[in-house]
């Protein structure tokens, strides 16, 4: 068998839909404040078009004000369903397109969360991921219809090569970057806010070594080994654990350090990812064993 | 696999690319900016545009992405090249889209770089001339 062949069977083997039902919603979630600004502004009257704006793909059509308006409506709708899980197909995709569009109408849409966004947006309709956590599923189960518990896992290892690439593009690039390897970056950030930092709550000895510029020759490596240990270590099982910690802590220090949009919400969400497929049971599961599952949900570990 | 080579692709690409767009290069620089933007009208007269002109304000037709209040230092939103490509498309853009002032010719921005807080450097930036009635 060749590695092709390996890679085929292995993006092939079915695995339960249920991370993919958790990560659904927490996505969804997020959508929702994604595109909370860009409706409250059109249901004011306001819009992207009534200021500067640079088309990202030029020849999508601009929409006049009211049906823009509807669109971003329609998106709020369609993603409030996704979360849910009411028909979430049509829903996740409807949503994916409206973002989408969105953000390809202007380079000043798209920052590096948004492109995150879209690009999970766009797995996430092509995944099955309405057989858990989903109103449809209940439905289903309201008329004892069969729910299919897993599927292809290929959709869960693109999900997961999403969350990883955003920690190694993020820490190659600062690694390729004398000035970031270097310290002087993370020093410049601070040292232009001198005065916040002294005048903060920490103790004067840590606000010195924060302005201290030896201090981030040292911090930015650990700060870019830390991005592609993440990057890295989460294809390991062995690893696994203490990267999704180090991403988790990451995330949270950055949400509080920095405007960066839903960016820490997604991170976190896309954590999701990495959990045994079958997460939230695998506790039961391992408890009780294989029993408590419905017929037909085969738990496969995911390497 | 196609996806995944893709986002490869694009990742590369951003190297490259003034927006960096699907490069998730995070937090890139230190560099900061600061423009004297001023209007050139067709009698000579250099006019900055933190003036209001003809029913228009800079801070109203250019919002977002560290472009307001271009004649204050600013941080540059996620490195000097995306800060300066848009600031050239919205000189660009405002003005393409302010039918309303019938004197100005172009506009002009006198722009001060620090990259990563080093010494400044300068660089001219101005709109396509306009036409005018």
């Amino acid at each position: 068998m060749t590695a092709f062949d390996q890679l085929d069977r292995l993006l092939a083997q079915p695995v339960s839909t249920r991370s993919r039902g958790l990560i659904r919603m927490l996505v969804g979630a997020i959508t929702l404040l994604h595109l909370w600004p860009f409706a409250s502004e059109a249901l004011s009257g306001t819009t992207y078009r009534d200021r500067f704006h640079h088309p990202y793909i030029a020849a999508l059509p601009d929409l006049p004000a009211v049906w823009y308006a509807s669109l971003m409506i329609i998106a709020m709708i369609a993603a409030t369903a996704m979360t849910i899980g009411l028909a979430t197909r049509v829903a996740t995709g409807v949503t994916f397109a409206i973002v989408a569009y969105n953000l390809a109408l202007s380079t000043t849409h798209l920052h590096n969360n948004r492109a995150y966004l879209v690009t999970v947006l766009l797995i996430l309709a092509l995944a099955p991921c309405g057989t858990a956590f989903s109103v449809d599923s209940w439905l289903h189960r309201r008329r004892r219809a069969m729910t299919a518990a897993t599927a292809p896992g290929w959709t869960l290892w693109l999900l997961r090569f999403t969350s990883a690439i955003t920690y190694g593009a993020s820490g190659l690039s600062k690694m390729l970057d004398p000035d970031w390897f270097g310290g002087r970056v993370t020093w410049g950030r601070v040292a232009v806010q001198e005065a916040m930092v002294r005048d903060s709550l920490l103790p004067s000895a840590i606000a010195d070594m924060l302005l201290d510029r030896s201090f981030h020759t040292v911090a930015a490596k650990v700060i870019v080994l830390t991005e592609l240990f993440i990057a890295l270590g989460l294809w390991s099982k062995r690893t696994r654990t203490a990267a999704v910690i180090a991403a988790a802590g990451f995330h949270i220090a950055i949400e509080f350090s920095a405007e960066v949009q839903i960016f820490s919400f997604l991170g976190l969400a896309m954590l999701v990812a990495w959990a045994d497929p079958s997460l939230p049971r695998l506790a039961q599961w391992r408890r009780r064993g294989p029993s408590p599952l419905p017929v037909g949900e085969v738990v496969r570990a995911v390497p | 696999m196609s996806f995944v080579v893709l986002q490869l692709a694009l990742v590369a690409r951003a190297y490259w690319a003034p927006h960096h767009e699907f490069g998730y290069q995070m937090f890139p620089e230190a560099s900061e900016w600061q423009a004297d933007i001023v209007r050139v009208t067709t009698s000579g007269e250099r006019v900055p545009v933190d003036q209001n002109w003809a029913g228009y304000e800079w801070n109203e037709l250019v919002q977002g992405r560290g472009l307001g209040s271009p004649w204050r230092r600013h941080h540059a939103d996620a490195g000097l090249d995306n800060q300066l490509a848009f600031l050239g498309e919205a000189l660009d853009w405002v003005a393409l889209n302010t039918p309303a002032d019938t004197e100005t010719r172009y506009l002009e921005a006198t722009v001060t770089t620090w990259h990563n807080l080093r010494d400044p450097s300068t660089t001219v930036m101005r709109s396509p001339d306009r036409w005018l009635p």
